[in-house]
């Protein structure tokens, strides 16, 4: 049985100013040039967040950019300690995340791509070999995964990269919206590989700025500057969510003025 | 502080479970740098052939003697250099080059350092085939000495990890620490007697000069055994007191260093 339970969790960052880090800059301020930024701020990305997480759970992270999104996927994915709070993962996690190493080695065959992408993201060699064909036959590269990555086109690079991260069985799958991406003419069967994907998984935890998670997801967390700003059925939040994204950007009218007064002053 | 030690525990079991991953990074990013060359990793070794020689006529111009006793002393000393700098070298840019990899991927972080020394210690081990012919061309003896050789190159890989597991999140969190260590390690490779001898200089006041750099002692352990020569014990004391106490150091800054690193280096 897998879970993953968060217990108060912070996640605060050390902002490092030009001015901080620059000898230079430090001495020349010192000698009389005006400082423009104190030498460091702190940024809560994640702010005194708990969270339990149990099998059957399709969970959404919504938010706009710089909400926390991704500290709190690194965070669900125990790639990153909180820095403060507890974190505890019970079963085989699997994340992917964007910069995770989870991108292909244009140097490498095909071939020993499908074979190092999965170790480094837990598989045993030997397992990885057992899928080769499959992976051949499902992205259409066939004999291709001899030759070196680099001779791809950009459509079959995508191709590869997208059955080899599906063909993998995790229990806990944690991912950001657009990793595993395919091009159009791949699209449908791309699209119910990557349903039998996430059906496979016992927990799974997306995050996405758009409405469209509300497709994949069940629950939908929204973050908003490290907090939750709610939490329950998809469809609810993420009509909540829009509404607020529309009455930022002054499109709606739906919304009461006073009530984005209210979320800027925040 | 037992979280700490748990947490740190934890990572580095998962390190020695993962073995094979980073063993086989290892290789692949060995073999990537020399990609489509005709070669391969054999550069290294064609490289340290062709430096060794040259090395090994300066010393033969600037101190006399012949080439069948310069190339064994000059080749040996270099190469086992080149385990030495390289380790503490990829140790102080393990994390730095990591970089965003780390806290988005779930590798233990202390498999960074195991996986650039497993890189520098393949590197050795294609330095490992010029030793060996250096010693069939001049007809070095193999004896059990050698032993004591091999057993100095692991108490140097040992040395270099601990060397990662302090330098590594040291030279992450304040980034002057790796230009000052590069700085530091081109000039150790004349302060060590790579391509010079140690017994010359015993004599002038310059002598403690020599003795006070540690990494002398390192490369005498491994250089000693094969040559036939020796220093007494000192080389073995100090070379195993490295290892230890550079774990130990390593341990306990890792330790309590884990939880902070994937923020140093953050982008």
């Amino acid at each position: 049985m897998s879970r993953i339970e968060i217990d108060g969790i912070s996640v605060v960052y050390n902002l490092l100013t030009i001015e901080g880090a620059n000898l230079k800059r430090k001495f020349l301020t010192g000698l009389g040039r005006k400082r423009i930024n104190a030498p460091s701020t702190t940024l809560a990305a994640i702010d005194d967040l708990s969270l339990t997480l149990t099998p059957g759970t399709r969970l959404g992270v919504i938010g706009v950019n710089g909400a926390g999104k991704s500290t709190l996927l690194r965070v669900m994915a125990g790639a990153l300690p909180p820095t403060h709070g507890r974190v505890r993962l019970e079963g085989k996690v699997f994340s992917l995340l964007g910069g995770s190493g989870a991108g292909l080695d244009f140097g490498l065959s095909g071939y020993e791509n499908v074979i190092m992408t999965g170790v480094l993201l837990g598989e045993t060699p030997k397992a990885m070999r057992a899928r080769v064909d499959e992976i051949a036959d499902f992205s259409g590269l066939g004999v291709r995964l001899r030759n070196p990555v680099a001779t791809y086109s950009s459509g079959m690079r995508a191709r590869l990269r997208f059955s080899i991260l599906t063909s993998l069985t995790p229990q806990i799958l944690v991912m950001d919206e657009g990793v595993a991406t395919a091009d159009a003419a791949f699209a449908q069967r791309a699209a119910a590989r990557l349903r039998e994907f996430h059906n496979n998984a016992e927990i799974v935890v997306m995050s996405s700025h758009g409405a469209g998670i509300a497709n994949t997801a069940e629950t939908v967390l929204w973050l908003d500057q490290g907090r939750v700003r709610a939490h329950g059925p998809a469809k609810e939040v993420v009509d909540e969510y829009t509404a607020w994204v529309d009455g930022l950007a002054g499109g709606a009218t739906a919304v009461d003025p006073a009530y984005i007064d209210e979320v800027l002053d925040e | 502080m037992r979280d700490q030690w748990a947490a740190a525990r934890a990572d580095i079991k998962a390190t020695w479970r993962e073995r094979r991953i980073w063993t086989l990074a290892a290789l692949i990013s060995v073999g990537n740098r020399y990609r489509r060359t005709i070669l391969g990793p054999w550069w290294l070794t064609l490289s340290t052939v062709f430096f060794v020689f040259g090395l090994s006529f300066l010393r033969v111009g600037l101190g006399g003697g012949d080439l069948k006793n310069a190339v064994p002393y000059v080749g040996l000393g270099f190469i086992i250099f080149g385990l030495i700098a390289g380790g503490i070298n990829v140790g102080s840019s393990t994390y730095v080059q990591a970089g965003a990899q780390l806290s988005t991927s779930q590798r233990p972080y202390s498999t960074y350092p195991m996986q650039g020394n497993a890189v520098q210690f393949i590197d050795f081990l294609h330095d490992a085939v010029v030793i060996i012919v250096i010693a069939l061309f001049f007809s070095i003896p193999f004896t059990l000495a050698w032993g004591l050789s091999v057993l100095a190159t692991f108490l140097i890989v040992a040395s270099s990890i601990g060397v990662g597991l302090w330098l590594g999140p040291l030279a992450a969190r304040f980034r002057d620490v790796g230009p000052l260590v590069s700085m530091v390690m081109r000039l150790m490779f004349f302060l060590t007697p790579i391509f010079w001898s140690i017994d010359q200089v015993t004599t002038n006041d310059r002598a403690w000069l020599a003795w006070w750099n540690p990494l002398t002692y390192q490369l005498l352990a491994f250089r000693d055994p094969i040559l036939g020569t020796s220093h007494g014990l000192a080389p073995y004391v100090v070379t195993t007191l490295l290892a230890v106490g550079n774990l130990a150091l390593g341990i306990v800054v890792f330790t309590k260093s884990r939880a902070r690193i994937p923020y140093w280096v953050a982008e």
